[in-house]
């Protein structure tokens, strides 16, 4: 457990945003494991706190939800992203990439 | 905002959110055992292996749960449907609770209600705070004058800069209106306005328009065009006859305006350029007709500055005008106006801060009986509580949920004490109605007092909630489970509100006492005169016609002739009205300031001090051949007779009617005793009776006192007639038996004194439930200890006189600090009352001794069942 961290909140719904942009509609469990796959397996996903994150993203009405059936056939909620989800994914990405940059000036201040 | 949205959407359609979550997370589940068992796991480790991987269901459904609604708010309302049902288990307290915080918000709301109509509220009017009236300070008499000369207003108008406009306004009372050819016999109440009023206060006509200076036009007030017109549609273009003169209906003011005088509703304007005609008996000449000045500050304009200008502008106008300057104020000012003036506010200004904090204390009693109720129910409920505290609920969460308990019941209260206030207010403003000044109040339930009633109530829960709370949160766990007693502290707190309920019925008691001892001593004071059977008569010029009787007929000896009338006289002015003052110098008597020169005087016919009953000492009464001259003879009374002379032996000596350079000289020919005669607060102002004059036998414009066998009830109506057929140009404004007019001025008095018995009685009552409710909650908890004194030999005499021994004990503490408070507070009111002193002892003892005896009577039937206890069963129940 020691060398995966804990998914940190903020975080986590850039993941499930950038993961809907990639994917397209996906049903909660897809995300979880896509999410796991993508980080490496350095991220365990406690798949549990992915759905109060879901709650919270569809209320701010990023995605939207609906019940469809999963490639081998079973009952599922996909979920899709919206066209206000599509413009936050852009804004949160371009935060995030200059949060790293500028992040990175300070943990290497001699290249560059 | 949109989450919010979502939240308060999800509100609704709950049970399929669930519904769908719980679906979500199973189908989550088959999802990844599908391929836990791909991945070769066995059935039953696939599925251990997802439940783990998701970790716990139900925290996972907790946390969305959270996400969806307002939590707190659901809390809130569980709390509130759980402290429903507590109450209604319990429906006895519950109902002992709000029926006691119900009448003491009932009562507070009642009085506020009428206090807001009087004291607070702002005019109808735009920006009401800009508002300003023009006032001089009257050395001679102390008081702020309101009244300049319209000449005066002309050119305060035409002369400053400060003000975005000035108006005038004044008010006369005058009977027979024609209205579409029928004469109104009853009084109207009309406004003299310039015509800047409408157009300053901001004040637009519902239909028509406003006037303008002089023009022959009137507004007429809504609640004039509905009782006079019955709201009629074509009412503009009608006409208006006044005294002879024709005005034609312009405009009707909205509902809500009704002048600028608070509680005395104007029925309709005219022009001030008109009332020299359309105003009986009014000053000839505008220029020195009577007004209040009122003006609007510019914005921005300071309230000083404007005011230091006024006083510049008026020395000026002063000194150009001379003599036609209204008595020069001596200091000029201008005060708010926003609130308009009102003579029943300062009356009732003080009767009704009094009622106020009567009606507090009465809250404060009630909430001290509801807090009681609280704690000896918490008591009960200690069980529940522990148990609760022992299933891990917090404390703060176990006092959260009683007090919002007691919140509720306030709630509950004030509904109910809502409902109460609306009947008492019409009760209110009825007693109101019969003052010396007609009040008629709007008074209905406006937002103002149900804000008011809801922060009543919010108050009140927590006053009386929270310390049950606080306390019943802090049970001990282990002494509850153990089913241990109690110790002595216990009921410390029940104890002390007892004592509190004590000393505040104490106050409310003295104060009914002093408040009724005054309405009383007023109603049967020796008057001065026979108050019996004595009918005045107030009499106004008719329109049109000022005609009085045809010459040589004499009005006394025809009215005298109707059977059962014994005697027939007049008087200018009359009793039991306003004072009119005047000024008189006696050579010789030393007269420091101009006030010491003024006093009370009214013109008098012959027989009137037989008619009215007023009893002469010394000379001779005022005669017809006193009438005939000009004035030369005068009665005095004792006080004017002391107060100048310096005794009663005063016929033949002189003075002055006016000052020293161009007085009148008068002979005293008689002087008469002490009456209560402008008011009966005042048994024994100075007062002087001056002849009423050559046309004395003309009945218009003056007081009739008729004396009559007794009070047949068809008399009244055989003297209107028989004036009507002598002096048909006379209307008669009022018939009033004296009697009837008395209490109809104690209006206030009466009102105070039933308001404030109301309440000491209620105090009573409440104080009397909430021993009664402690000492037998006392009692029940003490059955152990009981039990083992009558084991030990105690009679049931010992233990009823024990318990009893408590109450009195609790009630002589509440006297103790009661008698103390009474007297403080009774200070407050002392120029309330008359012919009572402040500190009355007989009043403060019959209080105590009355609350003693209530306390003893509450807690004789707990004593009497304590000596009942069967000492084998109280000890068997442990």
């Amino acid at each position: 457990m020691a060398d995966k961290s804990d998914v940190w909140q903020g975080t986590l719904a850039l993941m499930v945003l950038k993961t809907l942009e990639a994917l397209g509609p996906l049903h909660g469990y897809g995300i979880a494991r896509r999410i796991e796959q993508t980080s490496g397996d350095l991220l365990s996903v406690n798949y549990g706190t992915l759905y109060p994150a879901l709650l919270k993203l569809e209320q701010e009405g990023y995605i939207a939800s609906e019940w469809g059936v999963s490639d081998n056939n079973r009952k599922a909620k996909f979920y899709k992203l919206t066209r206000a989800g599509r413009r936050q994914v852009e804004k949160e990405a371009r935060q995030w990439e200059q949060t790293t940059a500028i992040m990175l000036r300070f943990l290497n201040p001699g290249e560059s | 905002m949109r989450p919010l949205w979502a939240r308060f959407r999800s509100l609704f359609g709950r049970h399929r959110a669930e519904r769908d979550l719980a679906q979500e997370l199973e189908s989550h589940l088959q999802l990844h055992v599908d391929d836990n068992l791909r991945a070769g796991l066995s059935p039953a480790e696939a599925r251990r292996q997802a439940l783990l991987k998701l970790g716990g269901l139900d925290a996972v459904k907790e946390t969305c749960r959270d996400r969806r609604g307002f939590p707190a708010l659901e809390h809130l309302v569980r709390d509130v449907l759980y402290a429903i049902r507590m109450a209604g288990r319990s429906p006895a307290f519950a109902a002992a609770a709000v029926l006691s915080l119900a009448l003491g918000i009932g009562a507070n709301t009642a009085i506020f209600s009428v206090t807001d109509a009087l004291l607070l509220k702002s005019l109808p009017v735009e920006k009401p705070d800009q508002l300003v009236v023009f006032a001089g300070w009257d050395n001679a008499i102390h008081q702020w004058m309101y009244f300049f000369t319209y000449r005066e207003f002309q050119e305060l108008q035409r002369r400053t800069q400060s003000f975005s406009g000035l108006a005038s306004t004044w008010t006369a009372d005058r009977a027979g209106i024609l209205t579409s050819s029928r004469v109104d016999e009853g009084m109207t109440h009309i406004g003299i306005v310039s015509g800047s009023y409408f157009p300053l206060l901001g004040v637009s006509p519902t239909i028509g328009r406003s006037f303008a200076d002089g023009e022959a036009a009137a507004v007429i007030s809504y609640a004039y065009w509905e009782r006079r017109f019955a709201l009629a549609p074509d009412v503009l273009g009608r006409t208006l006859g006044m005294n002879g003169q024709v005005l034609t209906i312009v405009g009707v003011a909205p509902r809500p305006f009704s002048g600028d005088s608070v509680g005395q509703p104007i029925d309709l304007w005219i022009p001030a350029a008109l009332a020299p005609k359309a105003i009986a008996r009014w000053p000839r000449q505008l220029a020195t007709n009577p007004v209040r000045i009122i003006a609007r500050l510019k914005p921005g304009a300071g309230a000083k500055q404007a005011e230091a200008e006024a006083r510049t502008v008026y020395r000026q106008i002063a000194r150009e005008m001379g003599p036609l300057a209204a008595e020069s104020p001596d200091r000029l000012a201008l005060l708010p106006e926003g609130q308009g003036i009102s003579r029943p506010r300062e009356q009732y200004r003080q009767s009704l801060l009094v009622l106020s904090i009567v009606a507090g204390l009465v809250l404060l009693i009630a909430c001290a009986n509801a807090a009681n109720l609280l704690l000896t129910r918490s008591e009960a409920r200690r069980q529940e509580i522990a148990l609760r505290l022992a299933l891990g609920a917090g404390r703060g969460r176990i006092a959260r949920q009683l007090l919002i308990e007691s919140l509720v019941l306030a709630m509950a209260a004030g509904a109910a004490g809502l409902a109460m206030a609306y009947c008492g207010t019409s009760g209110l403003a009825q007693l109101a109605r019969g003052g010396p000044w007609a009040v008629d109040l709007h008074l209905s339930p406006d937002g103002r007092v149900l804000a008011y009633t809801a922060a009543l109530c919010l108050l009140t829960g927590m006053v009386f909630g929270l310390s049950p709370a606080v306390s019943a949160s802090r049970v001990a766990i282990y002494s509850v489970v153990k089913g241990g007693s109690h110790g002595p502290g216990r009921f410390r707190l029940g104890k002390l509100l007892v004592v509190v309920q004590v000393a505040l019925s104490l106050v409310l008691l003295v104060a009914a006492g002093l408040f009724v001892g005054t309405l009383r001593r007023l109603k049967s004071q020796d008057l001065g005169f026979e108050r019996q059977h004595l009918l005045l008569v107030r009499t106004a010029a008719s329109p049109g016609s000022r005609k009085g009787p045809a010459p040589g007929v004499d009005i006394y000896q025809q009215i005298a002739r109707i059977p059962g009338v014994r005697s027939v006289s007049a008087s200018h002015f009359g009793m039991l009205t306003l004072a009119v003052f005047t000024d008189v110098t006696v050579p010789g008597h030393p007269s420091d300031s101009p006030a010491d020169r003024v006093v009370a005087s009214d013109q008098i016919a012959p027989h009137y001090l037989e008619a009215t009953g007023m009893r002469l000492l010394a000379g001779r009464d005022l005669t017809a051949h006193d009438m005939l001259q000009p004035p030369r003879a005068a009665l005095v009374n004792q006080a004017m007779a002391l107060r100048f002379f310096g005794s009663s032996d005063v016929v033949g000596r002189r003075f002055l009617w006016g000052d020293e350079a161009t007085g009148v000289p008068i002979e005293i020919v008689g002087v008469v005793r002490d009456a209560a005669y402008n008011a009966l607060r005042q048994p024994n102002a100075v007062m002087v009776y001056f002849p009423l004059g050559p046309d004395w036998q003309d009945p218009s414009d003056a007081c009739l006192v008729v004396r009559t066998a007794g009070d047949a009830p068809g008399i009244a109506a055989q003297i209107r007639e028989q004036l009507h057929q002598i002096a048909p140009g006379v209307a008669i404004r009022s018939m009033d038996w004296v009697q009837a007019a008395m209490d109809q001025s104690l209006a206030i008095e009466r009102m105070v004194a039933w308001i404030a018995g109301l309440f000491g009685a209620l105090a009573l009552v409440l104080a009397c439930l909430g021993l009664y409710g402690m000492m037998s909650y006392v009692a029940a908890r003490r059955t152990h200890e009981i039990g083992i004194r009558v084991s030990l030999g105690a009679t049931p005499a010992v233990v009823s006189r024990m318990v009893l021994g408590d109450a009195l004990g609790l009630g002589f503490a509440g006297v103790l600090i009661g008698i103390p408070a009474a007297l403080l507070g009774s200070r407050l009111v002392a120029n309330l009352l008359f012919g009572i002193a402040a500190t009355d002892a007989p009043t403060l003892a019959a209080s105590a001794l009355l609350l003693l005896a209530v306390v003893g009577l509450a807690a004789w039937l707990p004593a009497w069942r304590a000596s009942r206890v069967d000492a084998t069963r109280a000890l068997r129940c442990e």
